[in-house]
């Protein structure tokens, strides 16, 4: 079996992968590593889980795995990496330090070719209008646990309207407590049950085939 | 049973609750209205904890209903967030009574923040908003190695963290709301993924389980006895409910349940017991899938059960365990009535059952359709008793209307004996003054 199946193997398995990333970084370029190892690792998590064979604890295992081999490789990656899908600026609401559904989407939107720029958690309303500007996503994603913080995304989305950033940028809106019509009464332009939804969502907005 | 037998039973009943009315305090003389009305004493008016003791024990007047909306109570009532969640135990809990007296509960439940309060004493760093109640900042851990156990300090005192609105909170329960002193705390497993994360807590379980049985070992014999002991010592309380959300399905598969929280909690149970405290630990193995397409109804049962055993022990199976929906959940009532029905034992009847109104349903309605489904609800579940709604989550912003209704249609539909027909029921939604115009006229 050779390191790239590894690779895959251990990112959806949750097993620590890094040791054999720094191997394979010695011969094989960073994107390949990253494509046919990590991103296809991920995948397979999400495959598993969409079929029913993976619970919650398998898939952040494998996300967890796969957030520290993107930190990792990320440094040494330059442009080679499969990043068409578009760009995607993510963050959970201030106040709020709920991201376990983050760190999922993320590790499915990069298996899905987005290029994800995580903000992390207890994001201020400023702070997404300061990066949106600073980076230029293609979609910012505004996340929520609770039925509190979840009332601050639609003074994000007021705020993105007020920079003049809006008519730039599509929003997306996630968490527990959201729904389809609570993404609407924000303003937002979709949103995402799960991971899964978030990214076919996503690509749809991108308007890029599944 | 027999005609004499029940005679004999209502007898005593009558006469123990006689005493208790005489002597003891408010939550025990309202029980003691619930054991008559259960053995026979229709006439006896029920009050809210009444009602909850007839309805264990059968059917009482109409079907009990209890919130947990601390986010709702704190948003409609106006309290500043900083006083509710972090500094005044008793105004969130007098507030917590006004509210369900609004709504026209049965008890009030005066808690918030469950998971955070042992961990923020503890050293957790913590994180809080301006309109929410505190979180624990997951990225730094308290326990970043199972080493660090030895240098966390668990001698707990009063003003450590928001130990002390913990300790105002449970002496209002008896003062404001009429309840006995409960300690509500977070459970094993639960206080584990606060000290430790998730993520990092499944490593371990699944790739070093000796340093997660070291974790869970010290949660339950050395830093719940004591901080449960505290409380016992401040406030007289010997009933503890330990939150276990963490626990739920499918953040653990069942067999994780089995593994990893119900021998735990059991191990707390029995410790705490020899102290003179008795506890029900809830949530584990509840079954909180939210995806129809995904729900399995062995996996569902499966969890029932565990779930059940986890909450009061092994008796629990074949004793009165219930099953509680929570705050997203939408089962299928057939399974769940079938289940209960199933699960009937000769000494405790069908299995209780608390429904609930997805949370994200009730903040968003129509009121037309929370009364649609309470009815239902109320049609396939409530016939045979023992049956309460729960509203696991009322969220912030939840239109007050949406709660009414769903009171009204519970008191309507639900009135015993049920109609066999609810179509044929009248049911009006109820008319309602705003919180702060009802609030005024109260006193």
């Amino acid at each position: 079996m050779d390191i790239l199946t590894n690779i895959k193997e251990g990112i959806t398995a949750g097993d620590p992968v890094n040791e054999l990333v720094q191997e394979a970084l010695s011969s094989i370029e960073p994107e390949l590593i990253l494509n046919r190892g990590v991103v296809a690792g991920i995948r397979r998590a999400g495959e598993l889980w969409q079929e029913g064979e993976y619970f919650l604890p398998d898939v952040i295992l494998a996300a967890e795995t796969f957030k520290e081999a993107m930190e990792l490789l990320e440094p040494r990656i330059g442009g080679g990496a499969d990043k068409g899908a578009g760009s995607y600026l993510i963050g959970v609401v201030e106040g709020d330090m709920h991201d376990l559904g983050k760190s999922i989407v993320i590790a499915m939107l990069t298996s899905g070719g987005f290029e994800v720029i995580d903000l992390g958690s207890n994001v201020p309303i400023q702070t997404f209008v300061d990066k949106v500007r600073e980076h230029q996503p293609d979609i910012v994603g505004v996340g929520a646990y609770m039925s509190t913080t979840m009332l601050l995304m639609k003074d994000v989305v007021e705020a993105l309207e007020k920079a003049g950033l809006r008519d730039g940028v599509k929003v997306m809106v996630g968490g527990v407590p959201i729904t389809p019509q609570y993404a609407e009464d924000v303003g937002a332009d979709s949103y995402g049950r799960d991971a899964m939804e978030a990214l076919e969502n996503a690509r749809k907005l991108m308007g890029v085939e599944s | 049973m027999s005609a004499k037998r029940k005679l004999v039973a209502a007898g005593l009943a009558a006469g123990a609750a006689a005493g208790a009315c005489a002597l003891s305090p408010p939550y025990m003389r309202s029980s003691a209205r619930g054991f008559l009305y259960a053995a026979g004493l229709k006439q006896v008016p029920l009050p809210g904890l009444g009602r909850v003791v007839a309805t264990i024990l059968g059917k009482p007047d109409y079907p009990p209903c209890f919130a947990q909306m601390h986010e709702h109570v704190q948003y409609i009532s106006g309290v500043a967030p900083r006083e509710f969640y972090l500094t005044d135990g008793y105004k969130m809990a007098v507030t917590t009574k006004l509210v369900n007296d609004y709504y026209g509960m049965d008890v009030p439940l005066p808690f918030t923040d469950t998971y955070n309060i042992e961990a923020e004493a503890m050293g957790a760093t913590m994180i809080a908003g301006d309109i929410d109640m505190p979180t624990i900042d997951y990225r730094k851990p308290l326990v970043e190695n199972i080493s660090d156990i030895d240098r966390i300090d668990i001698d707990f005192q009063p003003d450590w963290g928001r130990i002390g609105y913990v300790i105002d909170t449970i002496r209002a329960m008896r003062e404001v709301c009429g309840l006995p002193e409960l300690i509500i705390f977070c459970a094993p497993f639960s206080l584990a993924v606060g000290l430790r994360s998730y993520p990092k807590l499944i490593r371990d379980m699944r790739k070093d389980p000796p340093a997660a049985h070291a974790l869970m070992t010290w949660i339950t014999e050395e830093v719940h006895p004591r901080y449960l002991g505290l409380l016992k010592r401040e406030t007289g309380a010997r009933i503890g409910i330990g939150a276990d959300a963490w626990a739920a399905f499918p953040n653990l598969t069942v067999d994780m349940v089995e593994e990893w929280v119900v021998p735990y909690n059991s191990r707390l149970r029995r410790r705490m017991k020899k102290e003179g405290m008795a506890l029900i630990l809830i949530g584990a193995a509840d079954y909180c899938e939210e995806q129809a397409a995904r729900f399995d109804r062995e996996t569902m049962e499966a969890c029932w059960l565990t779930h059940s055993r986890s909450i009061v022990g092994d008796w629990a199976v074949n004793g009165m365990p219930f099953m509680g929906m929570g705050r997203t959940q939408e089962w299928p009532l057939e399974w769940m009535q079938e289940f209960a029905v199933r699960g009937t034992s000769k000494r405790y009847g069908k299995k209780a059952i608390l429904a609930s109104v997805n949370a994200r349903f009730i903040r968003e309605g129509p009121a037309e359709a929370i009364v649609d489904f309470v009815k239902r609800t109320v049609d396939v579940l409530a016939r045979e008793g023992k049956f309460f709604i729960f509203l696991a989550q009322v969220p912030a912003a939840t239109p007050p209307e949406h709660v009414h209704a769903a009171v009204a249609a519970l008191k309507t539909y639900g009135r015993y004996p049920i109609a066999e027909d609810l179509d044929g029921v009248e049911f009006r939604v109820p008319e309602f003054e705003p919180f702060d115009v009802w609030l005024r006229k109260q006193g």
